[in-house]
């Protein structure tokens, strides 16, 4: 067991902060998260700036672009960055850290000629079409029918929770080719959708914090054309099992840095407004530093394990993770509440939909526990993968319940 | 970085589950707990981890140890949670280092910390061959660092009364009737300091093993109990409860594991003196473990249903072990209150 670098990923640190400290001094003030056009321009010209210093793409294989950097590598970049308050992936999360590594694993050579220097670049945005307005955590159950006609599929459905819908060039999008009463997760298909095609709108939700950050999508006869297929027609649920392994492996990486720094700052709060004093305060403050720290060590054994194991996607222990990360971050936008007092009745005049504003996270907060796999599905995961518990029956089928009345 | 453990340190905690399979522990299902000699120690499985080195393992080669670090002792002493294994284990280990004629483990040595008040408890008393004491040198006053010291005294001169009912069945227990107490100084209040603090690592470690082998227990039972006319482990109410023992068990492990190369790394770097963030990182971990030991214990418990309650099934060995634990080698206010204090 070694936490130490080696030399070699010694130096990688050394010269990502060098760059970190010469470049972050240029870049403009964070806009709102609200202003989608700015916020499209500000987290595009950061990509661009990591794709000039030869960071984008990190743990992409160098045949596509990226940097073949190793996971332990890209946990250096993670921490690194968050520790120096670089911008965070932003608009560009979809594209990097899903539809980009699924398009390597999965689509045709044309296709990953077209999109993936531009993703890396950051002159491509993406946005998922996976949820539905029934279908969440029962993602298989997907209705957004696609039927083939000549050339294209004509999509009709609706989406939801498509993040950066707004200023999105493209959408992974999931669709049901096979027969609606068929089985479930067989019959769904990954498709690749330009967001300037006729068919699709748009409507703002509007989160508790106040942000748009997600929307309702509506497709009413949109025509893709089949060549934007990613793998078999029916095999979109496999296809798209690959990006959840990517999400919740190294998508709260940053989070864990950024929670650890979070928690300073309340204590130092603390101190000085005197809620220290209190013993109950003052321990859970230490108690949540210490998971924190466990979590950090978590992410690094299963970074450790990714690096020695097949392929670098994350394994199951990463619903652990993610599970005690999400609850814990939650206590943590509490913690902060209470320290602040009556503050925290009151948004920052003029940041209120900023990231760090501590209203608006202790709202935000309140998704960590439901997107990425809600913490029950978690705990399923957790029993039925890792500890081998058997499922909980399906309920019967509405063919399965007939067929067994017509027998009686 | 490779923070996964080395072949080396699997292949150690491989050998030490071995001899204790080989022996009974008090936590199996209708088993009597283990005749044990005076002391409440299992001499015979106290003599197999004595062959294979278990104490001297941080004690330097040329002292006849094996010169190892706090990260292969966190593997040994996971392996002595799951066991359930009774004795004065974590002293000794403690106590090899500092003097190396412990590395053998001929000799059985207790400790008792004076620094965390009233009532003074001994463990395994009359199994002690030496009892090393970490007392404050001048005056009562509680402190958890300052000025201590570590005497060693010798057991068979101390007044001390036997514990007619302890809670934990397998742990005799002496009420000190002395103080002060006449012995030899072996060490000032960095000793005592650095005792206290490889000790509360090792007591994590050893939690962490009762959370993980209470997590095997309740998910074998979850799939082999049906009511309702399926495995109970198929309802999500109790697959739930299962899969919160792993998260504890897990986040526990890497926490001691983390503690434990931090506590490595910076004695290499800075010495013995002052160790900030290894000293913060075994506080975290003894929190982390001693919730997932107790949360566990209740969990298993839970999924058991009924029998779960009773001497039968051997879980009220785990649970009450993990409440004695949770209070040795500081308590959870203490160990919140030194990591506050770094933040």
């Amino acid at each position: 067991m070694q936490l130490r670098d080696t030399p070699a990923q010694q130096r990688f640190r050394e010269e990502l902060r060098a760059w970190l400290r010469e470049v972050l001094p240029t870049l403009d003030p964070q806009p709102s998260q609200d202003d989608w056009q700015a916020r499209r321009s500000y987290d595009s010209h950061w990509q661009a700036l990591l794709h000039q210093a030869g960071y984008a793409g990190l743990n992409w294989p160098a045949a596509y672009g990226g940097r073949g950097a190793t996971p332990t590598e890209h946990l250096i970049f993670l921490e690194e960055s968050e520790l120096a308050g670089a911008p965070y992936v932003g608009v560009n999360f979809v594209g990097l850290l899903h539809a980009g590594p699924t398009l390597i694993a999965e689509a045709s050579p044309d296709q990953r000629e077209r999109h993936i220097p531009a993703i890396l670049r950051g002159d491509e945005i993406w946005c998922q079409g996976f949820s539905e307005p029934d279908a969440g955590s029962d993602l298989a159950a997907l209705r957004t029918r696609a039927v083939l006609d000549g050339d294209h599929y004509v999509v009709n459905g609706r989406k939801i929770w498509t993040s950066h819908a707004e200023v999105a060039d493209f959408c992974e999008l999931l669709v049901r080719t096979g027969p609606p009463d068929g089985p479930k997760h067989r019959g769904i298909t990954w498709l690749i959708m330009a967001m300037d095609t006729p068919g699709i709108t748009l409507r703002p939700l509007m989160t508790a914090g106040g942000s748009t950050e997600f929307s309702e999508m509506i497709l009413e006869d949109v025509r893709i054309p089949a060549a934007n297929r990613v793998g078999a027609e029916g095999d979109g649920w496999r296809i798209a099992m690959v990006t959840f392994a990517f999400e919740r492996g190294t998508g709260f990486v940053s989070e864990v840095v950024w929670a650890r720094r979070r928690l300073a700052e309340i204590a130092a709060l603390a101190r000085e407004n005197a809620t220290w004093e209190d013993a109950e305060i003052r321990r859970r403050i230490a108690r949540l530093a210490a998971e924190f720290d466990a979590l950090w060590a978590l992410v690094k054994r299963n970074v450790s394990e990714a690096e020695h194991c097949a392929g670098g996607i994350p394994g199951p222990g990463s619903s652990v993770f993610k599970l005690r990360f999400s609850e814990a971050r939650q206590h943590l936008d509490d913690l902060h509440a209470e320290v602040r007092g009556r503050e925290s009745l009151a948004f920052d005049d003029e940041h209120h939909t900023f990231d760090g504003e501590p209203g608006y996270e202790r709202l935000r907060s309140l998704a960590y526990t439901i997107a990425a796999g809600t913490s029950q599905v978690q705990r399923n995961i957790i029993g039925e993968r890792i500890l081998g518990l058997p499922k909980e029956p399906a309920a019967p089928t509405a063919a399965a319940a007939t067929a067994k009345g017509g027998g009686r | 970085m490779d923070f996964r453990p080395t072949e080396d340190q699997l292949a150690l905690a491989g050998a030490v589950r071995d001899v204790l399979g080989k022996h009974r522990s008090p936590g199996t299902p209708g088993e009597e707990v283990p005749e044990t000699g005076a002391g409440g120690v299992d001499v015979a499985l106290w003599r197999d981890l004595a062959e294979l080195g278990v104490f001297g393992l941080r004690t330097p080669e040329d002292a006849g140890g094996l010169g190892l670090g706090h990260a292969e002792s966190v593997h040994v002493f996971e392996e002595l949670g799951r066991a359930l294994a009774t004795g004065p284990y974590t002293a000794t280990a403690l106590a090899a280092p500092l003097l190396p004629e412990y590395a053998s483990g001929r000799h059985r040595v207790g400790l008792s910390d004076l620094t965390s008040g009233a009532p003074y408890y001994l463990e395994h008393l009359d199994a002690l061959d030496a009892l090393l004491v970490v007392e404050v040198v001048d005056g009562e006053t509680h402190v958890f660092h300052g000025h201590s010291q570590v005497l060693r005294v010798e057991p068979i001169e101390l007044r001390a009364e036997p514990v007619p009912h302890p809670v934990d069945p397998c742990v005799p227990l002496h009420r000190l009737c002395q103080k002060p107490l006449r012995g030899e100084i072996i060490g000032d209040a960095a000793t005592a300091d650095a005792l206290l603090r490889e000790g509360a690592l090792l007591t994590a470690a050893y939690q962490t093993g009762i959370a993980a082998t209470l997590t095997e227990r309740a998910v074998a039972y979850a799939k082999q109990r049906t009511q309702f006319g399926r495995a109970i482990g198929s309802f999500q109410a109790v697959k739930h409860l299962c899969a919160d023992m792993m998260a504890r068990a897990e986040l526990a492990r890497a926490a001691v594991h983390s503690a434990a190369v931090l506590l490595d790394d910076e004695r290499a770097d800075r010495g013995e003196a002052d160790l900030p963030a290894a000293a913060t990182a075994v506080s975290a971990a003894k929190l982390l473990a001693d919730d997932a030991a107790v949360a566990n214990a209740r969990a298993a418990i839970q999924v058991h249903g009924g029998m779960g309650c009773t001497w039968e099934m051997g879980l009220h060995y785990f649970l009450k072990r993990a409440w004695a634990l949770s209070l040795a080698y500081g308590r959870a206010a203490e160990h919140a209150d030194l990591i506050a204090e770094a933040l």
